[in-house]
C-alpha cells in the first residue's frame, strides 16, 4: 500500500475529472518527502493532518472547476471546464436530468467514474456508499444534479482506495508469501511508472481482458510515445541527475538554469521518444540549445528562446558530462560567481553515472579556502591538490577527484575555457590505470565503460518503478534486466520492458502481521559527561603552495 | 491531571540512580506543586488564568560556539551539579541585538546531544532529528527510517485537544528536493525535528499563505457566504466518516507495517474532526494583515511573516505548541541580503579561515536579530497585566554543536520569556554537560506534562527557575 505521492495526485485528478493540462490539484500540498532518491518511496510518504485538509480543499475546487460550480460564473456558454463536465456525464447521456431519472444518472456516472478512480473493478455496495453522498445533497434543498454529482466525486476522492495504491493479499494468512499481482495492478503500476498518473482506456481493458501480461511490449511502445511519457523525463531524470533542483542553484540568471535544464530533458527525452541506445548519455555528437544556451557554449546562429537539436564539436562537447545543467549543478558559489568543484563533479558522477557509494568525508574536514576578494593563487586543480596531500583525504579523494579534474576545461558554468585564473588547465589524469591527456579522451575512457553505466541505470530505474530501495534479493533482477538490455542494444525501451517483466515488478510481498522488523528499540544512550569546555582543535597547517609547480600525477580506480 | 508534588526524600533517593543532577538546591521545580504551574487545567479552568506556550526555533547548522558564549571568568570551575550562574554577564556580539531583551532570556551553554554523536557520518541528519527526540535514528537512506517521539508532540498529545491545532509545525526552507542529503541517512531526517512517532515526523509549512489559510480559513470564508460554508463542512464530516470506514474495513486486510499508514489516516482525521466539533471559531487575521499572496524572498522578510502568524495563533490559542525551522541543515541557502552569497553549510567548514569565520558571525548574528524581533513582538502584546512573552517559554536551539566541528556540544539554546512564572529569565546559565533532553523534561513540566523520561534524558535540568 503507497500513497499517491504530490505529483501523482496530481495528475491522476487531472486526468480523471478531465481537466486541463495546466491544472495542479497538488500546488499547495505540503512537499512529499523522499527516500532513496526518489519521491515516490513509499517509506516516506506518511499522511498528517495538514495533508488530508490540503486534500479535502483541493477535491472541492477540483469538482467545482470540473463541474463548473462555480457561482460567480452564470453563462455556461464560454465555459472553457463545458467540456470535462460532458465527459464525466457521458456514462448517462441517454438520460434526461430530471427529478426521476436523477440518482439513476448519477449512479450511471459513477459506475464508470468509481472504477477508473479505483483503478479497479468496483462492486456494487461499494456505488451504493457514494450513492448516499448523491442523495445527501438533493436532500439539501436548492443542491443541482451537478452539486450531488460533485458531492459523489469528492467523497471518492477522498476514499483510501484511491489515494493510496493497494495490492491485496488474495491469500491473507499473515505470512507474508509473495504473490503475483493482477492485471489491474499491473496497470496501474506501468502507468505510474510510464506516466506517473493514472492507467488510460486501454490499458483498464487490456486488464479487464486478461491480455495486459501478453500484449506487453506493445503497450509499452504505446505508452512511451504518449506525450504522459514526459514524467519519465521530469520526474524520473530529475531526480536521478538532481536537475530537479537546478533552480535552487544560486548566483545564475534564472533563464539560463531554466535552459540548462531543457537541454538536459530534451536529451534524454530524444533518447525516450526515439528509443535511443542509453549509452548515448556517455557520448553523443548532438545536443539541443537555445540562444541563450548556445551563446554559453560559443555555438553561432542560433536564435531564440526555442531549442534545436545541433551537432557539436566534438572537442568540446557531446553527452551528459559537458552539459551544462550537471556542470553547474556540481559548482559552487564564490563571490558572484560560481567555481568548479572537481570533487562533487567526481561524486556526481561516480555515484549517479556508475552507481558507486562514496563514504562521507571523516568529520571536522574543512572545505578548501576561496578567497573572494584576495586574488587566487594558481588553478582550482593546483588548489584541490593540496587538499590530498592529508593522507586521511588521499584515499577517497584519487577515487573522485580524476574525474573533475578532467572536466577542468568547463567553468563553473560549464563553458568551456582553456585558462583557470590565467593558469593554462591541465586537464589530464590517469583513471584506473589508463593515461588520458583530453576531455575527448577522457569522454572516450567512460564511454568504454558501459556495464557499470548500464547496471547503474537498471538499479535507478528499477528503484523508481518499484517505488522503493533495491534490496539484496533484487539482485538477480537487475542482472536480468542488465542482459536483456545489452542484448537489444541497450535501446531505452528494452531497459524498459525488462523493467516491466522483471520479478519485483511482477509481485508483491504478501500481507504480514508482524512488521518487517519487529523490535521496536528505543535506544538510550548511558548518561555521560562530557568535557566542561572542549579544547578547540587548531587548524591543520596547509603544506606551503607554490604557484605553478607541476602537481603529481593523478591516479584514480573504478571499483567494481 | 494533578501532578504529585516530589519529596524532598525522593530526591535524595533519586540521587545514587542518576535522577537527581540537581543536589543540594533549595527548592526544585519538581517540588512545586503542579497547580502552580501553567498547566492545561489551569487554563481550561477560566480564560483569566493565563496559559503556558512552547514555541522551538531551530537554528541550523550550528553556531561558532567561540563568539557565541561570554569569556569565561578566570579560575572558573563548572559544577557537574548545578549551573554556575551569571546575572551581569558581558553580552557578545553575536547576541547583541538581544541586549534590550536582557532580562527576558536566559542564555544556556552546556546541553549536548551525545546521541548524535553515534554511528559515523550524518551529522546533519542526527543533529536534526535526535534533537528533540533524544533517541538514536536508525541510520538508514530507505525504507526502514526510525526516529522518536519529539518532545513539542509529547505535550502536543497532552495538551493538544485544549486548542484548535494540537501543535503548528512552521518552516523557512522546504530542504533538498533533489540528489542525497547526509549520506547513509534518509532527507527525511534531515528535513524534521519535529515526529509524531517514530516513523512519521510531523511535516511542516514553509508557505505563509497556507499557513494563513489554515489559521483563518474559515473565518475568510464565513465572510463570504456563512450557510454554505457550514453546508461544506457537513459534507466534509460525512465523507471523513466514510473515509474511516473506508480504512476501518481495509485495516484488516492489511500488514503490520500498512497499518501503520491507515492509523496516521485515521489520526489526522480525528484532529480534523476535533476542529470542526470545536465552536465556531471567530478567530480573524488582524485588520491590518492581508492574505499573504507568496513566499517572500529574503529571509528576514518571511521570518517576520511566519514569526507573525505564529505570534497570532498563539495569542489566539489556536495552539501552544510549535516548532519553526529557520532553515534546514545542510541545504543551499545562502543569504545575499546581508551580503554573504556562498551557502550557509559550505562557510560552516571554515577551518579557521577568518573570513568564512566572519561570515558565519553574520549569519548567526542576523538569525539573532530575527529572534529579537520576534521577542519584541511577543514583550508588545498584552495579556492582562503581563505580555504574551511572559506566559510562554520561547527556545532558539540548534543541535549541531559547534558549527565547524559538528560536535554536538555546547548547542545554542536561548530560553526566552517566563513561561507564566516558570522561569526565571535575565541569567546565563553554565552546566557542565548535560543531555538536551533534561531540558524537554523541564518544558514539559512548565507545560503540564509529566513523564519520568524522555528519549535519552537523565533527569530534570535544574535552576530555570529561582
Amino acid at each position: 500500500m503507497r500513497r499517491l505521492n504530490n505529483r501523482q495526485y496530481a495528475n491522476t485528478v487531472r486526468t480523471l475529472l478531465y481537466l486541463p493540462l495546466n491544472y495542479n490539484a497538488a500546488a499547495d500540498f505540503p512537499p512529499d518527502e523522499r527516500g532513496d532518491g526518489f519521491d515516490n518511496n513509499a517509506a516516506t510518504l506518511t499522511i498528517s493532518p495538514l495533508l488530508i485538509e490540503s486534500y479535502l480543499s483541493a477535491v472541492e475546487k477540483a469538482t467545482v472547476v470540473a463541474l463548473g460550480l462555480d457561482p460567480k460564473r452564470t453563462s455556461q456558454g464560454d465555459d472553457p471546464t463545458a467540456a470535462s463536465r460532458n465527459k464525466l456525464n457521458a456514462p448517462s447521456a441517454r438520460l434526461k436530468v430530471d427529478f426521476a431519472n436523477r440518482q439513476e444518472k448519477i449512479r450511471l456516472n459513477l459506475e464508470t467514474f468509481a472504477p477508473r478512480a479505483f483503478r479497479r473493478p468496483v462492486s456494487r455496495e461499494e456505488i451504493d456508499g457514494l450513492m448516499k453522498f448523491a442523495a445527501m445533497s438533493f436532500a439539501h434543498a436548492g443542491e443541482s444534479f451537478d452539486e450531488a454529482t460533485g458531492l459523489a466525486i469528492r467523497a471518492t476522492l477522498m476514499s483510501p482506495e484511491f489515494l493510496f495504491r493497494i495490492e491485496r493479499d488474495p491469500q491473507p494468512d499473515g505470512t507474508g508469501k509473495v504473490f503475483a499481482i493482477t492485471g489491474y495492478q499491473l496497470a496501474t503500476r506501468l502507468s505510474y511508472f510510464l506516466w506517473n498518473s493514472m492507467p488510460d482506456e486501454a490499458l483498464f481493458e487490456a486488464a479487464q481482458q486478461g491480455r495486459l501480461r501478453a500484449g506487453l511490449d506493445a503497450q509499452i511502445a504505446r505508452m512511451l510515445k504518449d506525450p504522459k511519457a514526459r514524467s519519465l523525463t521530469k520526474d524520473f531524470l530529475g531526480q536521478w541527475l538532481e536537475i530537479r533542483g537546478i533552480h535552487q542553484v544560486t548566483n545564475t540568471p534564472r533563464t539560463l538554469l531554466a535552459s540548462m535544464q531543457g537541454e538536459t530533458e530534451l536529451f534524454f527525452d530524444d533518447i525516450v521518444r526515439n528509443d535511443r541506445s542509453i549509452m548515448e548519455f556517455l557520448d553523443a555528437d548532438y545536443t539541443f540549445v537555445n540562444e541563450e544556451l548556445a551563446r554559453l557554449y560559443g555555438i553561432a546562429g542560433i536564435t531564440g528562446a526555442r531549442f534545436q537539436k545541433v551537432a557539436v564539436d566534438r572537442s568540446q562537447r557531446g553527452g551528459i558530462f559537458t552539459q551544462a545543467s550537471f556542470l553547474t549543478l556540481t559548482s559552487k558559489p564564490l563571490g558572484n560567481s560560481r567555481r568548479t568543484s572537481p570533487v562533487l563533479r567526481g561524486k556526481w558522477i561516480l555515484e549517479n553515472i556508475f552507481g558507486q557509494t562514496i563514504p562521507p568525508p571523516p568529520p571536522n574536514v574543512p572545505e578548501l579556502k576561496f578567497d573572494t576578494n584576495k586574488e587566487l593563487k594558481g588553478t582550482v586543480r593546483q588548489i584541490f591538490e593540496q587538499h590530498r596531500a592529508d593522507p586521511n583525504c588521499a584515499g577517497c579523494h584519487a577515487r573522485m577527484d580524476p574525474f573533475g579534474f578532467a572536466l577542468e576545461n568547463y567553468d563553473g558554468y560549464g563553458r568551456w575555457r582553456r585558462q583557470d585564473n590565467r593558469v593554462d588547465v591541465d586537464p589530464s589524469g590517469e583513471i584506473d590505470g589508463n593515461r588520458f591527456a583530453t576531455p575527448v579522451e577522457f569522454r572516450r575512457l567512460l564511454a568504454e565503460r558501459k556495464d557499470e553505466f548500464r547496471r547503474a541505470f537498471v538499479r535507478k530505474i528499477l528503484s523508481y518503478a518499484l517505488g522503493r530501495g533495491l534490496q539484496s534479493y533484487d539482485r538477480p533482477a537487475v542482472e536480468a534486466i542488465c542482459a536483456a538490455a545489452k542484448a537489444n542494444g541497450d535501446r531505452f525501451s528494452s531497459v524498459i520492458a525488462a523493467v516491466a517483466k522483471s520479478y519485483p515488478f511482477q509481485h508483491a510481498r504478501g500481507m504480514k502481521l508482524q512488521p518487517a522488523n519487529t523490535k521496536v528499540t528505543t535506544w538510550y544512550y548511558p548518561p555521560t559527561r562530557e568535557p566542561a569546555e572542549p579544547v578547540p582543535s587548531p587548524p591543520k597547517p596547509q603544506p606551503p603552495f607554490k604557484p605553478g609547480a607541476r602537481p603529481p600525477a593523478v591516479r584514480g580506480t573504478i571499483t567494481r | 491531571m494533578s501532578r504529585k508534588p516530589m519529596s524532598r526524600r525522593a530526591i535524595l533517593r533519586g540521587i545514587g540512580t542518576g535522577a537527581g543532577v540537581a543536589i543540594g538546591l533549595p527548592l526544585l521545580e519538581a517540588m512545586v506543586p503542579s497547580r502552580l504551574i501553567g498547566s492545561a487545567e489551569a487554563a481550561a479552568a477560566g480564560p483569566a488564568r493565563p496559559h503556558n506556550r512552547l514555541l522551538i526555533l531551530y537554528y541550523p547548522n550550528g553556531i561558532h560556539t567561540p563568539n557565541w558564549y561570554p569569556k569565561a571568568p578566570a579560575g572558573e570551575k563548572l559544577n557537574p551539579l548545578a549551573p554556575l550562574e551569571y546575572t551581569d554577564y558581558l553580552i557578545t556580539p553575536a547576541l547583541q541585538p538581544l541586549e534590550r531583551h536582557r532580562s527576558d532570556f536566559t542564555l544556556i551553554k552546556g546541553l549536548n546531544v551525545p546521541l548524535a554523536k553515534m554511528d559515523k557520518a550524518g551529522d546533519h541528519a542526527k543533529a536534526m532529528s535526535c534533537y528533540l527526540t533524544g533517541v538514536r535514528i536508525r541510520r538508514t537512506a530507505t525504507d526502514d527510517i526510525q526516529a522518536g517521539i519529539s518532545a513539542d508532540q509529547v505535550i502536543a498529545n497532552r495538551v493538544g485537544h485544549l486548542t484548535r491545532f494540537p501543535s503548528l509545525e512552521l518552516g523557512l526552507d522546504y530542504g533538498r528536493m533533489e540528489g542525497g542529503c547526509d549520506p547513509g541517512y534518509a532527507c527525511i531526517y534531515s528535513n524534521n525535528v519535529s515526529w509524531k512517532n517514530e516513523k512519521t515526523p510531523a511535516i511542516k509549512e514553509v508557505n505563509p499563505r497556507v499557513v494563513f489559510d489554515r489559521l483563518f480559513g474559515n473565518a475568510r470564508r464565513s465572510d463570504h457566504n456563512s450557510e454554505k460554508s457550514g453546508q461544506q463542512e457537513t459534507y466534509n464530516r460525512s465523507i471523513l466518516d466514510y473515509t474511516r470506514e473506508s480504512l476501518t474495513r481495509i485495516n484488516k486486510q492489511l500488514g503490520a507495517n500498512d497499518r501503520l499508514r491507515v492509523d496516521e489516516y485515521l489520526t489526522s482525521i480525528r484532529e480534523i474532526e476535533r476542529r470542526l466539533d470545536a465552536p465556531p471559531s471567530d478567530v480573524k487575521p488582524p485588520s491590518g494583515m492581508r492574505r499573504p499572496t507568496r513566499v517572500p524572498e529574503t529571509f528576514k522578510a518571511h521570518f517576520r511573516l511566519m514569526a507573525d502568524l505564529q505570534i497570532l495563533a498563539i495569542q489566539q490559542d489556536l495552539t501552544r505548541v510549535s516548532t519553526f525551522l529557520l532553515g534546514v541543515e545542510q541545504s543551499r541557502r545562502t543569504y545575499n541580503e546581508i551580503g554573504i552569497p556562498e551557502e550557509h553549510h559550505g562557510l560552516t567548514h571554515h577551518a579557521g579561515d577568518r573570513e568564512k569565520i566572519a561570515k558565519v558571525c553574520k549569519i548567526d548574528n542576523y538569525c539573532v536579530q530575527q529572534f529579537a524581533y520576534f521577542l519584541g513582538r511577543m514583550k508588545s502584546i498584552k495579556e492582562g497585566d503581563r505580555t504574551l512573552l511572559d506566559n510562554s517559554m520561547v527556545l532558539l536551539g540548534n543541535g549541531n554543536g559547534d558549527a565547524a566541528r559538528h560536535d554536538h556540544l555546547n548547542c545554542m539554546t536561548i530560553l526566552a520569556g517566563r513561561g507564566c512564572g516558570t522561569l526565571t529569565p535575565g541569567r546565563y546559565l553554565k552546566y557542565s554537560g548535560v543531555v538536551m533532553s533534561n531540558l524537554w523534561l523541564s518544558l514539559m513540566d512548565r507545560m503540564g506534562v509529566e513523564v519520568e523520561r524522555h528519549g535519552d534524558s537523565t533527569g530534570r535540568l535544574p535552576r530555570l527557575s529561582v
